[in-house]
């Protein structure tokens, strides 16, 4: 399980805007790509999210992690992460078991 | 050339999971797999119930097959159901349209489309869509249930990478199951056909493992032993758990494992062609930390396919939930046949770091098929059939209960069936499974039907040695008939069909056979296939012994003849009706037929067809015997010949009307028959009529003379003679009778004379 991770103030998922019960994805490219489709955007998180998400996150690994946030149709920003070790390159995302595996965060660049 | 696919499935694992990638890619709602783990079930909710999986690359071809089965349809907005992702460009949904009539359909941003009758869905029964998406090309084709949707062309071009299936963008509720899913990427496999997929499970562990001492264990602390305590019972859930559950192998720290495995044997297959197999493994670890081992597929050419890591490379293990991995195994050299997916080896193990404690938890085999004799598609019972292409006649006749099903089975089958019904040699084939044939056909739905498998059915008919059919079988094939669309295929159809007639044996064919032939010419479009239909008919009609056929037989050929123009048809009219009625063998024709022929002659409105009428009618009394005729018919061919137009026909008339009458026995006619015959006399010219006229006396005399009848002891004779030098108008009658006394043979007899104006 990563550590630190989901963040206790992100907010429940999945979007509300999507109107589910349930939404998972294997990997960043796939989540990024219904999001998208979905009317979200991604953008940098800020210095006060950062602290708040991600500076004290790790992968299972204890790999330290880089976040994004994705922000839905009606402004709400929902944090993602990447680890940084090369050949780990999980996601940690918000919903079980909170994270995507190794290599899950390959091939995808913000 | 088998089909190169590069992914197939029928969620036989019985897991919803996006973790690891090797299920789905993304999951949206909740959609199941439930028993018996064949097919994927989206029951719509807002925000959609999907799956969805991303091919390993991109192509511009993607062709594909599953079928899709409503549990329950859309009655408001439309649902899609299974979507072709594109990497770039445009995406391409398959939808159902409830407004209407319940049609599948699809859409991108370029277009929107709904296919034909065949696209008609409804619930409760499964329909095989095969498709073929060209980026490059810029078209989409499809099928359902084999039979060709218009190909749809569009704008941009596109990659493909993958589905997604379910129930999505709608407003109401919406239940699909969809399965038997397989993709490649290779245009020429497009249709990928009838196919089915199963799971095969472990079996049975190989005796080529290695699993070591205190390294490939079961969760128990066993050592895994091909003697003691095989591997594969640890592997071998259905479905799938999706926890990191007790049933397992495990890889205990790291102790020099990395030679060590456990050999899995799969559940055999009976199929013999295969289209694809996957392999799919299920695995954890006991804590995060990363390990390292190892879990590949061998075939029979000892290819090893990496599931998840290899032995050279091998793959980090440390997930503390079920993860999922899989892979599409290459194509052996020999291709795929049963052999082949039976000797599919899996091997785990080759751990060099199992430190946490790998878990493989499952490992099972999908593969694709084409279904044998007998083998039936997955869980739907309603649509359960069999699809071999060909095979012979005594394996059809086994066939032929389940034809009966064939009205809810998809179009594939149909086809399928009458591929099969055209390859068996039906003169030797038993009158059952020629009735089963005519079921077959019986339940299509041939309006709807191209005109190619009209010509199948007719090439089915041609075939047919109907004279030792029953009779029921025959009513089915008439039956069709009626329904084909004769101006799709002009040439074919009637033609086809005068010869099917010309081979009928319809003394022994019942009244409702006729019946439908009958129905079948009212329902010729005669104005666009004069010639030919006409003929055909009058084919028919000439081979028709009317000694069993009672008075529909005619009376619907006077319905339909009273819808022929004959004006458009003249050969039809003056030619092949007269050929058709002296065809009649009238002298073994019940009364009632033959009063359904007249009924039709004196329906016609003669001062349209002179010639057809009168010569036609002529042939026809001509071959009457009138004396076993009953009064009632005999008036009815007195009024007929009252009304011809004897003027313009004067060298047959009155040579037939002489031979008429000479065959009348007028003593057994009441009064009004005579009368009748001597107006007939009355009008006739006889001048203008020398053939006739030199058979009687010059100036005068008896000329003519109906004799006669003999019923027991009696003998009666009737001369009449008219008067030609009062112009006709002077007519004697002579009655002559004898009485034979019956024992001494002599007889008693009167003569008397009637004379009048």
């Amino acid at each position: 399980m990563p550590t630190n991770w989901p963040p206790a103030g992100a907010p429940s998922w999945p979007p509300s805007e999507l109107g589910t019960t349930w939404l998972s994805c294997s990997d960043i490219r796939t989540l990024v790509r219904v999001l998208l489709d979905a009317g979200f955007t991604h953008t940098a998180p800020t210095s006060a999210e950062n602290t708040a998400y991600f500076s004290s996150a790790r992968c299972d690994h204890g790999h330290t992690v880089v976040g994004r946030m994705l922000v839905s149709p009606g402004g709400i920003r929902y944090p993602v992460a990447i680890c940084t070790n090369s050949t780990h390159r999980d996601v940690l995302v918000l919903w079980p078991p909170y994270y995507c595996g190794a290599r899950s965060g390959e091939g995808w660049t913000w | 050339m088998p089909p190169t696919l590069v992914y197939n499935t029928t969620f036989s694992h019985g897991v919803i999971s996006s973790s690891g990638s090797g299920l789905f890619n993304s999951i949206v709602g909740s959609p199941t797999i439930p028993s018996p783990y064949n097919y994927l079930r989206a029951t719509y909710a807002v925000g959609g119930t999907y799956v969805s999986k991303t091919l390993l690359s991109a192509n511009a071809v993607l062709v594909g097959r599953f079928n899709v089965y409503f549990e329950a349809l859309a009655t408001g907005d439309s649902h899609g159901f299974f979507q072709m992702n594109a990497a770039t460009g445009n995406s391409l949904t398959l939808f159902f349209y409830p407004d209407g009539p319940n049609l599948i359909g699809g859409y991108n941003t370029e277009l929107s489309f709904r296919g034909d009758s065949y696209a008609q869905v409804t619930t409760g029964q499964k329909y095989r869509i095969d498709f073929k998406i060209d980026g490059t090309g810029k078209t989409f084709d499809w099928q359902v249930d084999g039979h060709a949707q218009t190909q749809k062309t569009f704008t941009t071009a596109a990659t493909y990478n993958g589905f997604m299936c379910g129930a999505w963008s709608g407003g109401d509720s919406q239940i699909v199951r969809i399965s038997d899913i397989a993709l490649s990427q290779t245009a020429g496999d497009y249709p990928l056909g009838a196919g089915a997929v199963v799971g095969l499970r472990p079996s049975d562990d190989v005796n080529t493992e290695a699993p070591g001492t205190n390294s490939l264990e079961s969760a128990d602390g066993t050592d895994i032993s091909y003697a003691s305590n095989k591997g594969y019972q640890y592997l071998d859930e259905n479905p799938w758990t999706s926890e990191a559950a007790l049933d397992r192998i495990q890889g205990i720290l790291n102790t020099g494992g990395d030679s060590d495995h456990v050999d899995i044997a799969f559940a055999d297959t009976a199929e013999t062609t295969i289209n694809g197999v996957r392999a799919i493994l299920q695995y954890a670890s006991a804590s995060t930390s990363a390990n390292l081992g190892a879990c590949v597929i061998v075939d029979e050419d000892a290819t090893i396919t990496t599931l998840w890591g290899n032995p050279t490379t091998r793959a980090d293990y440390s997930e503390t939930s079920a993860f999922y991995k899989s892979v599409q195994l290459p194509t052996p050299a020999g291709g795929w046949d049963m052999a082949a997916v039976n000797a599919l080896v899996g091997k785990l193990g080759y751990y060099t770091d199992g430190n946490p404690d790998i878990y493989w938890l499952a490992i099972m085999l999908e593969v694709d098929y084409v279904p044998a004799t007998g083998t039936t598609y997955n869980e739907a019972p309603a649509s359960s059939f069999s699809s071999t292409p060909v095979c012979s006649p005594g394996t059809f006749v086994a066939m032929s209960p389940s034809l009966a099903a064939f009205a809810s089975t998809p179009a594939l089958a149909r086809a399928v069936a009458a591929d099969l019904v055209g390859s068996v040699a039906m003169a030797s084939t038993p009158a059952l499974a020629r009735a089963a044939v005519a079921d077959f056909y019986n339940t299509l739905t041939w309006p709807s039907t191209p005109a190619a498998s009209a010509i199948g059915g007719m090439d089915l008919y041609n075939v047919l040695t109907f004279a030792s059919t029953p009779a029921a079988t025959m009513a089915y094939f008439l039956g069709i008939f009626p329904a084909l669309t004769l101006a799709s295929s002009p040439a074919l159809s009637p033609s086809a069909v005068a010869t099917f007639y010309n081979s009928l044996t319809v003394a022994s064919t019942p009244a409702a056979v006729m019946a439908a032939i009958g129905n079948f010419y009212k329902s010729l479009s005669l104005a666009s296939s004069p010639a030919l239909s006409v003929v055909g008919g009058s084919d028919y009609y000439n081979t028709l012994t009317v000694a069993s056929g009672p008075a529909f037989s005619t009376v619907t050929f006077k319905t339909a003849d009273g819808s022929i123009s004959l004006a458009s048809s003249p050969t039809f009219t003056a030619a092949n009706l007269a050929t058709l009625l002296a065809a009649i063998s009238l002298a073994s024709t019940p009364a009632l037929a033959r009063t359904g022929n007249l009924d039709i002659l004196v329906s016609r409105t003669m001062s349209s067809s002179p010639a057809l009428s009168t010569s036609g009618g002529m042939d026809l009394y001509n071959s009457i015997l009138l004396a076993s005729t009953p009064s009632l018919l005999r008036s009815a061919i007195l009024t007929a010949v009252g009304n011809l137009s004897l003027a313009s026909s004067p060298a047959l008339v009155p040579t037939s009307q002489a031979s008429l009458l000479a065959n009348i026995s007028l003593l057994s006619q009441p009064g009004i028959s005579r009368t009748a015959a001597l107006d007939i006399l009355l009008a006739i010219t006889v001048l203008s009529n020398p053939a006739f006229a030199a058979s009687a006396p010059a100036g005068g005399g008896i000329f003519y003379k109906t004799v006669q009848e003999n019923i027991g002891f009696r003998e009666r004779t009737l001369e009449s003679e008219v008067d030609l030098a009062a112009g006709g108008k002077e007519i004697i009658m002579r009655w002559i009778g004898r009485i034979w006394n019956e024992r001494d043979k002599t007889p008693t007899t009167w003569d008397r004379t009637d004379k009048g104006a």
